[in-house]
């Protein structure tokens, strides 16, 4: 995929890249460069958002309105109406075609069609050493038509205008001008189990132990908050369980088969809650896998994953940014 | 290079003042009530998104126009309490709040890593011992750490 169309598969983004594509695609193309496996995909660069908002300078008029204001009326307004026309900007033509041509080159190199994708906020200061940007940009998952791609691409530019993310880039001291935001464009990974692991314990802020949380299916309902998974304490030196807790995991998300693009949630049955999600085997893998991320990216992580077959694909890893007590 | 500085009227991660920081609970809020001391009672338990211990008055937060009307109000040093993390509508007072009380999620739900960020200790997963949440509402609660990332709510 040629870089000049704004499109870059993940293996391709290099260090001078990082400002292009956003946090979380640099750091998804240095694990891949660590060799640790990633769901295959391309991002698109933010040049793409920046001609959207050059499209209109009422779009221009808005962004300055939501940068300016401290009302949170006015703020909401702004937000809303940004929505609204950016929800009825057209796709440029030459876009079209690069998106539909990388999904095409996706398939090749995946080797089969049909493929199921995840389309992922990847911010210029999403997944950064002082914020994450947590939660603030829109995922879309279980994405199977390009045509609902191309949408999602939408969706995922409008979630950086949403009430919360406006709010939460003011409050942290980043000016609205300065965030752009890129999309990455990725293979659906199918889990059996996904969590979230913190190389330290952010809690207690002890760089001794590691902190994994875990649920059955796709992890977007443990990240979102909406079940209380398994929770595990691991000695990092040893990999050994110092507590775990286990989670009432109420429901479970997965990507069905088909041709209907969404995740389906349904509850959990009582035996799976009962059970805990993750064995020893599991936890020291993942711990391993923590640890080597960490190596790798040089920093204690904050890693989004998940386990098919007892295989892990790491989804996101950033830096932990509240260890500073240490 | 854009200028990361502070906005108006929105401090970047401020601190809030009603959190006694550290690792350390504050130990003198928790003796055995004696004639004249406010009554203590624990009334749930969940997972704490960090070791602080953090006191205000709690306020129960269903829809973005609750935490508009917060805001608007002044959040600071509150307690909000929210059913699902995964709405994330607190982020509009986050800088402000002493604490959040909600009752799904844990520890690496987007809300416990955002709320860390703004130092502030979120109760995440909580089970409450039979009060209702408009019981709960407006009442003058404390959070406060146990052990093994464990944290309880307190009501005075």
């Amino acid at each position: 995929m040629c870089a000049s169309s704004g499109i870059t598969f993940i293996d391709a983004i290099q260090s001078e890249d990082a400002s292009r594509y956003g946090g979380k695609a640099y750091n998804l193309s240095r694990l891949h460069r660590l060799g640790i496996r990633v769901p295959m995909g391309f991002c698109i660069d933010c040049s793409h958002f920046t001609s959207l908002l050059e499209s209109s300078p009422r779009l221009k008029d808005l962004v300055d309105s939501l940068a300016e204001s401290d009302d949170p009326d006015r703020i909401l307004s702004s937000a809303s109406e940004l929505e609204t026309t950016v929800t009825s900007y057209s796709l440029p033509t030459h876009l079209v075609d690069a998106v539909t041509s990388a999904l095409v080159e996706l398939e090749r190199r995946l080797g089969r069609s049909g493929v199921c994708y995840a389309v992922r906020s990847s911010a210029t200061i999403e997944d950064a050493t002082s914020h994450s940007f947590a939660g603030q940009g829109r995922t879309y998952l279980g994405v199977r038509e390009p045509k609902d791609v191309l949408d999602s691409i939408k969706g995922v530019w409008q979630s950086l205008f949403s009430p919360n993310s406006v709010l939460y880039l003011k409050t942290m001291g980043v000016q609205l001008s300065c965030a752009k935001m890129g999309v990455i464009v990725q293979e659906m990974a199918d889990a059996d189990v996904s969590g979230v692991m913190f190389t330290a314990n952010v809690a207690n802020q002890n760089m001794d132990q590691m902190l994994i949380e875990s649920t059955w299916g796709l992890g977007e309902q443990l990240v979102s908050g909406r079940v209380v998974p398994d929770t595990f304490v691991l000695d990092r030196r040893t990999g050994d369980i110092a507590s775990r807790k286990l989670g009432t995991k109420e429901t479970v998300s997965s990507c069905p088969a088909g041709t209907v693009s969404g995740v389906t949630t349904k509850s959990t049955s009582p035996k799976m809650r009962s059970r805990y999600t993750l064995g020893k085997r599991g936890l020291r893998a993942l711990a391993e896998l923590g640890l080597e991320v960490e190596r790798g990216l040089g920093a204690p992580q904050d890693i989004e994953w998940c386990m098919k077959d007892d295989e892990i694909t790491v989804l996101q890893s950033r830096p932990i940014t509240t260890m500073k007590r240490c | 290079m854009c200028d990361t500085g502070a906005l108006i009227g929105l401090s970047p991660r401020k601190a809030p003042l009603e959190v006694t920081s550290l690792l350390r609970p504050a130990k003198a809020s928790f003796r055995k009530p004696s004639c004249g001391a406010p009554t203590l009672r624990e009334i749930g338990q969940g997972l704490i998104s960090l070791n602080l211990t953090a006191s205000g008055e709690l306020r129960v937060v269903k829809s973005i126009q609750d935490v508009i009307a917060l805001w608007k109000e002044g959040a600071q040093g509150k307690i909000a309490l929210v059913e699902d993390a995964g709405t994330t509508t607190l982020g509009p007072i986050l800088s402000k709040l002493s604490g959040v009380v909600c009752m799904s999620g844990a520890l690496g739900s987007h809300l416990a890593i955002v709320t860390r960020e703004f130092e502030i200790p979120a109760l995440m997963g909580t089970k409450l011992d039979g009060l209702s949440l408009a019981e709960l509402d407006r009442k003058q609660v404390t959070i406060r750490p146990k052990e093994d990332n464990v944290g309880v709510l307190v009501m005075h």
